[in-house]
């Protein structure tokens, strides 16, 4: 669409951000109403990432539909097929074996340190930090390639099935898996020598846009941001899915490490601290892996009965949910996806108020946004 | 939350409400002209303090327009849908963005994708379409244009190819 800077009086100015812009996170909009450097009021344009994939749900099988939950949020797409295949399960009432189930988490945490990793590497790289980026962008290269030998794709998956997964782990994956931890441990103190304790960086986000934890759940806020807001609820401790109440790990909440809670620094803190929950949580499910099948019993035509369901997983950026409406027939009748970073984004328009022009960036990317996952 | 004596409260005191189950979800069906009371009633009453609005959907079944809510409670650890049935022709419910912020971007959706409009919402525009933008294309009568900004929505170029045999 064709904009115009306008200039509304001797002090407003009406300023274009995006929709393509390098710390947009994809192809986003954003319209400012500027006061000089100042920010008066910030409205969110989205949509240019709307790829219908709800309209598509309602048009293939319930098996068709799995590799498009990949492309719901791409960056973390492990977690869009565990959301998917539970929720279909739920609505066949399908019994899932324990190894699959342990596969599935494997996969998930896996994802979600990758998806940090990006989310960690991308948002020094806002703010004007070049270098971290990099070194979080070598680390997200490794689960790639080991997610790669799981399930043969490194950034679109398609890896779980309905009632199961697609493949088992390949001989010699758990050696694997155990020397990426143990040079991953190298590195996030590495990373945390770089750039937690880095005062330029701490100095430039701490007390920036806090969140207060009222405002968050107003807001319908989830998952990493949700709890940097100082809020403790993690999906995977309240309602255990998978077999997550097996394992054992902490969740980290934002405590105001370097300013108040809630600021844009805590949502760093608590995504450090998440690769660090991760990456035991891998060690555990590796040393706890079941023996069995892991392949599912679908039937191959999918009928469920009339009726909706929804269930989500924790994923990357909170709560991602799917909700199935079925008529009887082999295809959805209406799929919805609920997605964290769709709360997220309909909040920058409230908190983004009297701040300067280059904190929006950094608040962007503190909320860890992804386009796609808002688009849909 | 299966324990169906959790939403008596509520059952009581709207007229020609009920309740079901789907899976083990409670669905409270409740008379769209009541909504921003049951709202009201849903978050500040002291047995739901229903605070996180999971999202909200709605599903075309072609002679009417289901909405449903999806609510949550962090304080109790209740959770519901409520559901109200609108009229196919002219769906219209009144907003509840005042009740929870996290509806206004909801409602939006669900004004752009399915054309209910929502009384007394803030700013009810396209969210995801373009402004300009004909129809509401999660609607089952929904027609694609053939033509969008002068460029085809269908391929003929692939019918046109010559064939291996030639």
């Amino acid at each position: 669409m064709y904009f115009e800077t306008q200039y509304i009086n001797d002090h407003q100015m009406e300023l274009n951000m995006g929709p393509q812009h390098p710390s947009t996170h994809g192809v986003l909009r954003f319209i400012a109403i500027t006061d000089g450097e100042l920010i008066q009021r910030v409205t969110p344009d989205v949509g240019y990432l709307h790829r219908s994939i709800e309209k598509i749900g309602e048009k293939v099988t319930y098996h068709g539909f799995m590799p498009y939950t990949d492309r719901v949020d791409y960056v973390s797409a492990m977690t869009a097929n565990h959301a998917y295949a539970r929720a279909v399960e739920k609505l066949i009432q399908l019994e899932v074996p324990k190894r699959a189930h342990y596969l599935r988490m494997l996969a998930d945490e896996l994802c979600r340190m990758a998806s940090h990793l990006i989310a960690l590497g991308t948002y020094p790289m806002d703010v004007g930090a070049v270098t971290p980026f990099v070194h979080a962008l070598r680390e997200r290269e490794k689960i790639n390639d080991l997610l790669e030998e799981l399930c043969g794709a490194r950034l679109t998956y398609n890896y779980m099935r309905i009632g199961g997964v697609s493949f088992d782990i390949p001989a010699g994956f758990d050696q694997k898996v155990l020397k990426f931890l143990q040079e991953f441990d190298v590195f996030l103190q590495e990373f945390d020598a770089l750039l937690s304790h880095n005062t330029i960086f701490v100095h430039r986000v701490a007390n920036l846009c806090p969140i207060s934890k009222e405002e968050a759940i107003d807001f319908g806020l989830v998952g990493p941001n949700l709890r940097a807001s100082g809020f403790y609820y993690d999906i995977r401790k309240e309602k255990p899915y998978a077999c997550y109440e097996e394992l054992n790990f902490n969740v980290p909440i934002g405590r105001g490490f370097k300013g108040v809670i809630g600021d844009a620094y805590d949502r760093y803190e608590v995504r450090i601290q998440e690769l660090k929950e991760s990456a035991s949580m891998v060690r555990q499910i590796m040393q706890a892996m079941p023996e069995g099948d892991c392949h599912g019993k679908a039937p191959k035509n999918i009928r469920p009965p009339k009726g909706f369901v929804y269930e989500s997983v924790e994923s990357s950026r909170g709560e991602l949910g799917f909700f199935i409406a079925s008529d009887g027939q082999p295809n959805a009748y209406r799929i919805k996806v609920r997605s964290g970073s769709f709360a997220a984004i309909s909040m920058i328009e409230h908190i983004a108020k009297n701040i300067y022009l280059a904190d929006l960036v950094a608040l962007i990317a503190s909320l860890d946004l992804v386009a796609p996952e808002i688009d849909r | 939350m299966t324990q169906d004596h959790v939403w008596n409260s509520i059952l009581t005191t709207f007229e020609k409400t009920t309740l079901s189950f789907e899976q083990d979800m409670a669905v409270i069906t409740i008379q769209p002209d009541t909504w921003l009371q049951v709202s009201r009633y849903l978050k500040e009453n002291q047995a739901y303090q229903m605070d996180y609005l999971k999202y909200i959907t709605a599903v075309d079944w072609r002679t009417e327009i289901e909405l449903l809510v999806h609510l949550f409670s962090y304080r109790t650890g209740y959770e519901c849908v409520v559901r109200m049935v609108l009229s196919h022709e002219k769906p219209e419910v009144m907003t509840c963005s005042s009740v929870w912020k996290a509806a206004n971007w909801h409602e939006r959706e669900m004004y752009d994708l399915f054309g209910i409009s929502f009384v007394d919402h803030p700013n009810l525009t396209r969210l995801l379409l373009p402004q300009d933008w004909e129809g509401h294309p999660l609607r089952k009568d929904y027609q694609e244009a053939t033509e969008v900004y002068g460029v085809s929505t269908t391929r003929n170029y692939l019918t046109k190819l010559p064939s291996i045999e030639n």
